[in-house]
């Protein structure tokens, strides 16, 4: 139910167990330290290795489509996963998937190459003589050339003429032409710049000897091979991935030695011991003391903390709320003196969030799915526990505003599912949306008058009481009373007097009680009320006969004469009230601060947009849906292929868009009035894994 | 003059489902776009940034919702049309301007948010959730557009 009392305390431990020390902290994991609160991991070479294997490996892993978007943990024993990673020889695998990484990698730029030389050749193959030999002249240069069309040829023919020399044609594909021209040795940087010149390419053989024919063939061959050795090595990763659960074991306790290493490394020493300084849960300290007890060698002593120090923030709930911890947790850890703001949400969510949805079915939809999340997704179940009570409240919700998937019902119309749905509903939002604006406007209301005493009781608890009643009780007064006059008693004379001397004092004690800089003397505040009591009842009763409303409580004329003296006081003591003055009209504008609130009740209207956008498509979904019924044979099948992933999209946006609106209401509208967190959580030192999940 | 109403009437709802999917089609534009470039380096994040990508598709389906209650008032469906006057023909055009517009450029900016979401993403794959509340609160001004149409759809008399 609330902030779990934390006690700040110093650990020593003889360097001689230290080792065997941390483990057991580790696996206890009670004692949040203070030197880890900013170290990062560091890389370690082993983790590295295993985690380059496990990328190499991961592709073949068999894959829930639900680990896209959820982490699955496998869970463990402890013991089971200690005596896994010991009797499995990790480095064998790592090292027979880097061979094959490896070999992998040098197959495959082989082949590459070898391609590319079957590409480069396979023009040629009319020419039947060795490559080689156009190399061997002594005199002359051969120049294989690519050219790339017939007018390129043309051109070319014309500006070589000039230099003398002979060429043979070998092939043609399309319009490409493959030559050979043959020209003096002392001429052929000439004719290989007018080539280049003209668009040409001017190929070279490498060093390859033989037929073009037959190096192509020899090519072909080795291609095969190495594309056969690439499937073996394909293969043998795949026997490989079988390990992939033993790897991943060994990477979780890998980095976790790693952690427990940096830690040691981490903490402050003496010549013979460590010392661990850190936070415990208070009713952990049981705990630690077996486990110092255990070690012989280690003693740990509570020590006093700095004043200014904020000690990391746990959160205690009931197995009702726990789940919302962790959309406080989202927002900030609240400060080790204010409230949890927990059971609040856990109240106000689902009903919000229902409200949303407001449909009976996505609320039954939205039940199963999180109950079947909550069956294959290890680790953090939050989210889905709030999601189911979120559907308990959309069926709820949804029964009130009659929308069961829309309005299947009357298509459907099967006469006691429409009268069940009849019995339920209590008002129909397309034609009375003013209902359901004052349902969301009315759930607002009573939110914000919590979110104010919250504040009342903060500043309660931290001594501040001029706060609390004037800037907090005033206005939790003031509000209703506002909507009381005007809503609820504008006829009865009794009531409205009753609630206009109460508006009175909240106003006064608004203005009086404002002050921007320090807190403004007792005696100030009495003078000036009276003031402004006079001056606020004179304006308002004067406007009051302007504007033609009746004003109920009338004061005898002889009572402004009053009005003098409290005046005359104040200008005797001049420097004072020109200070007050000022204080005024920051009161004034504290009051305009009711402006504030107007806009936070405002914002609670979102429940009914969006409430009422899941019903309107949900109708228009079922509408269009219908429309082929009529079409023989297949219209009732095409109706249900046609509604169900329809409903579902309609449920999964709202739902997203309902989220985050109840949250934004929760954090903007709601924490606003009395929340400010800020602290760091307690986050003990103890096993973190990516993969397993120790039971 | 019967007829013009009518087709006044029509092209409101018609601007609502294109203007919708105008702003639909740019935001998952660019979200889409800087999710390819994320994925090219990390693959396994396709899951995490489909949502993100996906987020400004709504304003489409808003302007098709708003478009066929606009088609549902005149009887499109119902197979007897209303005979509109030209004054009730642009009621319902200017009733359905509120989705039409609020979409087009909600869906647009939408998309921008998402885009910064999926390049914090690629450096922060754990806060997905909180690049998704942004993106998320850009919407509701879409929903309150189509709110307004729907209402003032439903409770026109014609």
């Amino acid at each position: 139910m609330a902030i779990v009392p934390v006690e700040k305390i110093h650990i020593i431990v003889h360097k001689s167990v230290k080792d065997k020390f941390l483990r057991d902290l580790q696996k206890e994991g009670i004692v949040h330290i203070t030197e880890l609160e900013e170290s990062a991991s560091k890389a370690n070479e082993e983790l590295t290795r295993i985690n380059a294997a496990l990328n190499q490996v991961s592709v073949y892993k068999k894959r829930n489509p639900l680990s896209m978007f959820f982490s699955m943990k496998r869970s463990m024993k402890y013991e089971t996963f200690a005596q896994t990673v010991e009797s499995y020889d990790y480095g064998k695998t790592v090292a027979e998937l880097e061979t094959v990484k490896n070999d992998k990698e040098k197959s495959i730029a082989r082949l590459h190459q070898v391609e590319e030389n079957i590409t480069l050749l396979s023009p040629w193959v009319p020419f039947k003589k060795d490559i080689r030999t156009l190399k061997s002249f002594k005199q002359t240069e051969a120049l294989p050339v690519i050219i790339p069309s017939n007018e390129i040829l043309e051109k070319l023919s014309n500006n070589i003429e000039h230099i003398p020399h002979s060429k043979e044609h070998i092939n043609t594909c399309g319009p490409i032409l493959y030559d050979i021209y043959f020209v003096k040795k002392d001429q052929s940087a000439q004719l290989r710049a007018k080539l280049i010149e003209n668009d040409c390419v001017i190929v070279d053989f490498k060093n390859h000897t033989g037929t073009p024919e037959k190096l192509i063939r020899l090519f072909e061959k080795e291609a095969e091979e190495m594309k056969c050795r690439i499937k073996t090595l394909d293969e043998k990763k795949i026997e490989l991935s079988k390990e992939i659960n033993n790897l991943e074991t060994t990477a979780d306790l890998l980095s976790n030695e790693n952690r427990k290493k940096e830690v040691a490394e981490a903490l402050p020493e003496t010549a013979r011991t460590t010392n661990i300084i850190g936070w415990v849960l208070k009713r952990h300290l049981k705990r630690l003391n077996a486990l110092v007890e255990k070690h012989g060698f280690a003693f740990y002593e509570k020590i006093d903390r700095d004043p200014d120090e904020r000690p990391p923030v746990a959160l205690q709930n009931t197995r009702f709320s726990k789940p919302y911890e962790m959309l406080v947790k989202l927002y900030s850890m609240p400060d080790s003196k204010e409230y949890d703001p927990t059971p609040f949400l856990a109240v106000f969510f689902p009903i919000m969030f229902g409200l949303c949805i407001t449909d009976a079915v996505y609320g039954i939809l939205l039940i199963l799915i999180s109950l079947y999340l909550m069956k294959k997704v290890s680790g953090d179940k939050s989210l889905f526990r709030i999601l189911l009570v979120g559907g308990l409240l959309t069926i709820l919700a949804g029964a009130v505003v009659g929308g069961w998937l829309g309005d299947i019902f009357n298509y459907i119309g099967f006469a006691p599912l429409i009268r069940f749905k009849d019995s339920l509903m209590l008002f129909d939002p397309v034609k009375q949306p003013m209902v359901f604006i004052g349902l969301a406007l009315g759930l607002g209301f009573i939110h914000m008058m919590i979110g104010i005493a919250i504040e009342i009781a903060d500043s309660l608890k931290n001594r501040e009481y001029g706060q609390a009643i004037f800037a907090n009780l005033t206005w939790f007064f003031l509000i209703p009373s506002i909507g009381l006059y005007f809503a609820v008693f504008s006829s009865s004379i009794i009531a409205k007097a009753i609630l206009e001397i109460v508006m009175w004092f909240c106003i006064v004690a608004i203005i009086v009680a404002s002050h921007p800089e320090g807190k403004p003397q007792p005696i100030d505040q009495i003078v000036w009320a009276f003031i402004i009591w006079f001056i606020w009842y004179l304006v308002t009763s004067t406007a009051g006969k302007l504007m033609q409303f009746q004003y109920i409580l009338q004061i005898p004329r002889f009572a402004y004469w009053g009005l003098i003296p409290l005046v005359l006081f104040e200008i005797t003591r001049f420097k004072k009230s020109k200070a007050a003055l000022g204080k005024i009209a920051w009161g004034v504008y504290n009051l305009y601060g009711i402006s504030s609130y107007l806009g936070v009740l405002l914002s609670y209207v979102r429940l009914m947009a969006l409430g009422m956008v899941t019903g309107v498509i949900a109708i228009a979904i079922n509408k269009i849906a219908w429309m082929l019924i009529d079409i023989p044979i297949v219209g009732v099948i095409l109706v249900v292929v046609i509604l169900i992933p329809s409903h579902l999209f309609n449920l999964a946006i709202n739902t997203l868009g309902g989220f985050i609106h109840t949250m934004r209401l929760q954090y903007i509208e709601f924490f606003g009035r009395f929340y400010s967190g800020g602290s760091k959580p307690f986050r003990p030192f103890g096993f973190e894994t990516n993969y397993i999940e120790i039971e | 003059m019967e007829s013009f109403g009518l087709a006044i009437a029509i092209a409101g709802g018609a601007l609502a489902a294109i203007l919708g999917g105008i702003g639909s089609a740019i935001g998952i534009g660019y979200a889409a776009q800087a999710a390819n470039g994320v994925l090219s380096e990390d693959p396994e994040k396709f899951g995490s940034l489909l949502i993100l990508v996906a987020l400004p598709g709504t304003q489409g389906v808003y302007g098709f919702i708003g478009a066929f209650m606009v088609l549902q008032k005149i009887g499109i469906f119902g197979g007897t049309i209303v005979a509109l006057t030209l004054q009730q023909g642009l009621q319902i055009f200017f009733a359905a301007m509120p989705v039409a517009i609020a979409c087009l450029v909600s869906a647009i900016w939408q998309g921008k948010v998402c885009t910064a979401g999926v390049e914090m993403v690629a450096k922060r794959p754990t806060e997905v959730a909180k690049a998704m509340i942004y993106g998320i609160l850009v919407e509701f001004y879409a929903v309150l557009g189509l709110i307004v149409t729907i209402l003032a759809v439903v409770q026109m008399k014609i």
